[in-house]
């Protein structure tokens, strides 16, 4: 089983930018490119700050802190000192609409 | 009006950073960086930690560069020997001249070196990915490691040899490990840990000797006693890279003294000075100039200085704000993460407020006038960060 859940609309994350969003208590990145929406646990692997607040550039968010880079199609670090992956979620809108709701799936494992 | 050309010296993070920051200024002339090493800039915190025990190479170090800098002319593999502020050029090892308009001072710093008698093969140092490259082909299962120095460079040293199957002894001065940074309490905390992980510390000493024939094969204390040794580290503290700039009217007693926009003192052309060589001024040191050698400070003085540089380059008014960067570190040993903002090295008193010292917690650290100067927790970064935005307001106010 899996739920949908609504993380706002596609123009509360301009192209180029990522926003938190928190739901049930869990919090979410999602980061708008060129090559789509997508959404993250917005939590660095390495050591549990919030990739929402570092620097978005092409398909990677920078963390901040210490510098990793996530790929955020696949929550695979690009470069140390995070070496595990963060979560990912699939994500369900329309780009082109500034009012589609952004959709996301959520496990339940 | 001709375009003008911005050297900068040292191809690391506060040399790449200063590039990156001239260019969201609006500076459109040549930028020129040289360094001594061969590569472009990369990262070197992983050097002690990841890179030891797996197979890095500078491809998966190196920073990513911003679109704004692909133009940047990389002059790499020899090093700045000598700069004539007069006739505004620059002098390498190899010979050749590079004229500026404005000079970008980058270039970090060195590990010091401890006149130590005997042999010096097996002597290493760690800086570079090819000091890095040279370590980890001789640290091996059973290897004999000694570290000399217990700061941040030797205890992370210490934790990655450890993890990779050596013996590892550190040699200190020092009363505990990390002291300087952290304080005596925290210090013996942290070497708890690394003597259940198996390290032996040799506190309150130095090595005299080292012996052997051309390869160091064991080493001497100032105690008498003898360890053996198939690899020796020295990692005691480090000299600002700064020799190449002397007879030109700079403050050079410790690394590079610069204004609030990075600029030289007591130059009349533009010269600035960022990262670990740069003895800047901070809102946060209060009256005082520092020079920090932790891995956001090339980040925030060289936006600092390729915003001021800019201007100069443009006729524009530099920025006349004091300097304000919030000084923060980390370090990975084993398991512990340790994170810190502030400067805990200058307090004089601290308190356990969260946890305690052998588990998760957090240490808060005072200045004479009883003001929180400091904050390191060990495996709670997620709760300091109501510190980092505290110092930040407290700095903007
Ligand atoms: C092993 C290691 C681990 C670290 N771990 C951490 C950590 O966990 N956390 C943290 O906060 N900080 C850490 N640091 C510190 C951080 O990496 C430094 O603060 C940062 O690299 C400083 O950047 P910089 O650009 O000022 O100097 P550097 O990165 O040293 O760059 C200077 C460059 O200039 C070159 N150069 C020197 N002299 C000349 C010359 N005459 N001509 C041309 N080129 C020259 C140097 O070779 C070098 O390439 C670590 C440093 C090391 C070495
Ligand atoms: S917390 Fe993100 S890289 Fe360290």
């Amino acid at each position: 089983m899996s739920d949908q859940l609504s993380l706002g609309v596609v123009s509360d994350v301009p192209v180029g930018t990522a926003r938190q969003f928190e739901v049930d208590g869990d919090l979410i990145v999602v980061v708008n490119t060129t090559e789509g929406m997508f959404a993250l646990e917005d939590r660095c692997s390495h050591s549990d700050v919030a990739l929402s607040e570092g620097e978005v550039d092409g398909c990677l968010i920078e963390c901040w802190l210490h510098g990793s880079a996530f790929d955020v199609r696949t929550g695979i670090p690009t470069s140390l000192p995070a070496i595990t992956p963060v979560k990912t979620y699939p994500v369900f809108t329309d780009v082109t609409d500034p009012n589609s709701p952004i959709l996301i799936t959520k496990g339940t494992n | 009006m001709s375009e003008k050309r911005v050297l900068i010296v040292g191809g690391g993070l506060g040399g790449l950073r200063t590039a990156e920051a001239l260019r969201a200024n609006g500076f459109i002339g040549e930028i020129a960086i040289v360094g001594d090493e061969e590569f472009q800039p990369y990262n070197r915190p992983p050097l002690s930690k990841a890179a030891l025990s797996s197979d890095l190479s500078h491809e998966e170090l190196k920073f990513r560069q911003r679109d704004s800098v692909a133009d940047v002319k990389w002059i790499l593999g020899s090093a700045a020997e000598k700069l004539s502020a007069d006739t505004q050029e620059v002098t390498l090892a190899d010979g050749t001249s590079h004229t500026f308009d404005a000079l970008v001072i980058a270039t970090g710093i060195r590990p010091r070196l401890l006149p130590i008698p005997g042999p010096t093969q097996g002597l290493h140092t760690l800086r570079t990915l090819n000091d890095a490259q040279s370590l980890k082909a001789e640290i091996k299962p059973g290897s004999n490691v000694v570290i000399i120095g217990s700061g941040f460079i030797g205890c992370e040293l210490a934790a990655t040899a450890t993890k990779l199957g050596a013996t590892v002894h550190v040699v200190s001065l020092d009363a505990q490990p990390m002291i300087m940074p952290m304080g005596a309490d925290l210090g013996a905390a942290m070497r708890k840990r690394h003597e259940e992980k198996g390290v032996t510390f040799h506190l309150g000493h130095t090595v005299a000797q080292f012996n052997g024939e051309t390869q160091i094969e064991s080493v001497t204390l100032d105690s008498g006693e003898t360890l053996p040794a198939d690899v020796v580290v020295e990692a005691i503290g480090s000299v600002p890279n700064t020799e190449w700039l002397r007879d030109n009217g700079l403050n050079l007693e410790n690394g590079v003294l610069v204004d609030s926009n990075m600029r030289a003192v007591g130059s009349s052309i533009p010269i600035y000075a960022v990262g670990d060589a740069s003895n800047h001024p901070n809102k946060f040191y209060g009256d005082q100039t520092r020079r920090i050698e932790h891995w956001n400070m090339p980040t925030e003085t060289g936006k600092r200085a390729g915003a001021a540089l800019a201007a100069e380059l443009t006729g524009s008014e530099l920025p006349t704000d004091d300097f304000f960067a919030l000084p923060a570190f980390w370090s990975d040993q084993y398991e512990f993460q340790l994170q810190s903002y502030g400067l805990p090295g200058s307090a004089s008193s601290s308190k356990v407020v969260s946890g305690e010292l052998d588990g998760p917690c957090i240490v808060e650290y005072f200045d004479s006038s009883n003001k929180l100067c400091g904050v390191i927790g060990i495996d709670t970064v997620k709760e300091l960060m109501p510190y980092r935005k505290k110092f930040l307001a407290g700095m903007q106010s």
